[in-house]
């Protein structure tokens, strides 16, 4: 199996399998651009971290021998699936900075599953909460005067459950 | 400054967009803070429709619109749960909703071009929700999906009396009063009857219906309903015995399946026993009787074999066809008991030739996925089943004192 090297942001190179890099589609047209002939240079990934990269290359090791996602088949299509599979809920246990920076590399990197999976975990710490929950989930300062506050409020009163 | 801010606004979008967040979710983040409110506040959203609920939601809701109708064209999915006031449980009978003299007028003009008239009385009674759906769909246009989820169409669950009627009835109206009916009164069920026949569509044929089946059977373009890409629909079985379960009208699943932009349809629990029959159609002569569905499900249907040649006949177009048979049912017994006289006819043979005869230029054999129920295998559990109703209320409270057991019981 063929290995190529990934140059991150703070200049540390790192080995890895092409079939797993190619779970990214900006490297994988990357390399099809080039021939595939990568082995003796390191491609640059101007973006992201080292830290950043190797979560982004474990989680895509992990995924490396994922179908596609699947087209119909004989199950109730009713059941959407929105759940996070339990790999990834742990993988994504991690602080903040370091989830969104994920979500930026994924977004980057073009790796729709993982960008997927990153925005779901941030949806799941938005559902349910009251604006002041969510100010407190993300550190988010509140902006609004208290006129527009109220303003706000009254105009999503129907939307209350 | 927060992570969350530094991200560039289409990946916020992304997060809010997500299908787990629904329009309350939304307008959460819309309170806060100015950025937040900026991308929110014009994002499309599914919106869970609760029939019935005591938050009187769905009420609030159309109230709002009324005042600005442009927000109907941010819902992009509607999921309906079903929350009908229980006999034993007080703490679901949903209040009476008042609208104003204005709203009325308002409500009258605009539904009168668009719903089936009984629907007006029974949205201005202000007591079953259900009512306010096809409104609703009036303001949607660019909704996408519709999930009617196991639908409850008895307005009080489950099997009351007169006498229970009568009682939430009057609880909803907030009519606490000492009421004494007169003697002899002639029988409990006529005043249950003048008390919610508005609110409930009953059609000459006795059919049990919701007021979107009337609406959809009407044949109106209802602009929500007409460009939806994608409608489910079950029914709430409330136990596993198939002698409780008479489902929803198989006929108005037929009128689904001819909207004009529809392309996938799961659709459980459809009846055309008990119901109006299916008109065989001939989609060969009119285009206007042929469905553009490309996906579809039927599960645990109450369909004899013509009426599976009935559906067959309004499809042309499916690449995808999932069907499973209602479970083989008694012939002999008493009453809906033996149904299986109807239905033990049609099998996974002649359905499945029936849809490959009729789509055979785009439904190959390998997307046809046909089985015959075994007891309740296939049996929803919906949306609702998290709501813990708990104990039974003290039946003191309601058993109140305020009516004389006995006038209506003989």
């Amino acid at each position: 199996m063929s290995t190529i090297k990934l140059l991150s942001s703070d200049n540390a190179e790192l080995a890895v399998d092409k079939e797993v890099a190619e779970r990214s589609i900006l490297i994988k047209n990357m390399l099809e651009d080039v021939g595939g002939d990568m082995s003796d240079q390191a491609i640059p990934i101007p973006n992201v971290n080292e830290a950043v990269l190797r979560k982004v290359i474990e989680w895509c090791e992990h995924h490396k021998s994922d179908p596609p996602p699947p087209a119909d088949e004989d199950s109730d299509s009713r059941k959407k699936s929105t759940d996070i599979e339990e790999w990834d809920q742990k993988f994504m246990q991690v602080d903040q900075e370091m989830l969104f920076e994920i979500i930026l590399a994924a977004n980057y990197l073009d790796i729709k599953p993982l960008l997927d999976v990153g925005c779901k975990t941030v949806a799941n710490m938005i559902k349910g909460k009251s604006p002041e929950e969510i100010r407190k989930t993300f550190n988010i300062q509140n902006d609004f005067t208290p006129e527009e506050e109220d303003q706000i409020r009254r105009e999503n009163e129907w939307a209350e459950e | 400054m927060a992570p969350i801010s530094s991200l560039p606004t289409e990946l916020l979008i992304n997060f809010f967009s997500d299908e787990n967040l629904n329009h309350a979710d939304l307008a959460s983040c819309q309170q806060v803070c100015k950025r937040f409110y900026d991308i929110a506040k014009s994002l499309k959203f599914n919106y869970t429709f609760q029939v019935d609920h005591v938050n009187q939601s769905s009420w609030k809701l159309i109230k709002h619109l009324l005042a600005n109708p442009a927000l109907g064209g941010r819902f992009k999915e509607i999921n309906i749960t079903w929350h009908r006031r229980r006999v034993m449980k007080p703490r679901t009978w949903v209040k009476k909703w008042e609208w104003t003299e204005e709203e009325k007028d308002q409500i009258q003009e605009f539904a009168s071009e668009w719903l089936h008239p009984k629907t007006i009385p029974a949205i201005l009674a202000g007591l079953n929700s259900e009512a306010l759906l096809p409104l609703l769909l009036c303001y949607t246009i660019n909704l996408e999906s519709l999930d009617v989820g196991d639908s409850t169409l008895g307005i009080i669950q489950t099997s009351p009396t007169a006498r229970d009627g009568i009682r939430i009835y009057r609880y909803g109206v907030g009519d606490d009063s000492m009421w004494q009916p007169r003697r002899p009164y002639s029988d409990g069920w006529d005043l249950f009857d003048r008390f919610w026949r508005s609110s409930v569509p009953i059609d000459t044929n006795g059919d049990r219906k919701s007021w979107l089946h009337v609406n959809i059977d009407n044949g109106k373009k209802i602009p929500g309903l007409w460009n939806i890409r994608r409608f489910s629909h079950g029914y709430g079985i409330p136990t596993n015995r198939i002698t409780y379960y008479r489902g929803w009208p198989a006929g108005t699943l037929v009128k689904v399946l001819l909207l004009p932009q529809l392309e996938y349809l799961h659709a459980s629990q459809a009846t055309a026993i008990d119901y109006t029959p299916l008109n065989p159609v001939d989609s060969r002569t009119d285009n206007s009787l042929r469905s553009n569905v490309k996906h579809l499900e039927l599960v645990d249907c109450l369909l004899r074999s013509v009426d599976y040649e009935s559906i067959a006949k309004v499809t042309s177009s499916l690449e995808y066809f999932r069907c499973t048979l209602i479970q083989k049912l008694p012939t002999e017994a008493k009453g809906h008991s033996n149904w299986g006289r109807h239905t033990n006819d049609a099998s996974e043979i002649n359905v499945e030739a029936a849809f490959l005869q009729h789509n055979k230029d785009t439904l190959q054999r390998s997307h046809t996925f046909l089985k015959r129920s075994v007891y309740v295998d296939e049996v929803y559990y919906g949306r609702e089943d998290d709501i813990n109703y708990g104990e039974d209320d003290d039946p003191s409270y309601y058993a109140g004192a305020d009516f004389d057991e006995d006038w209506i019981n003989d």
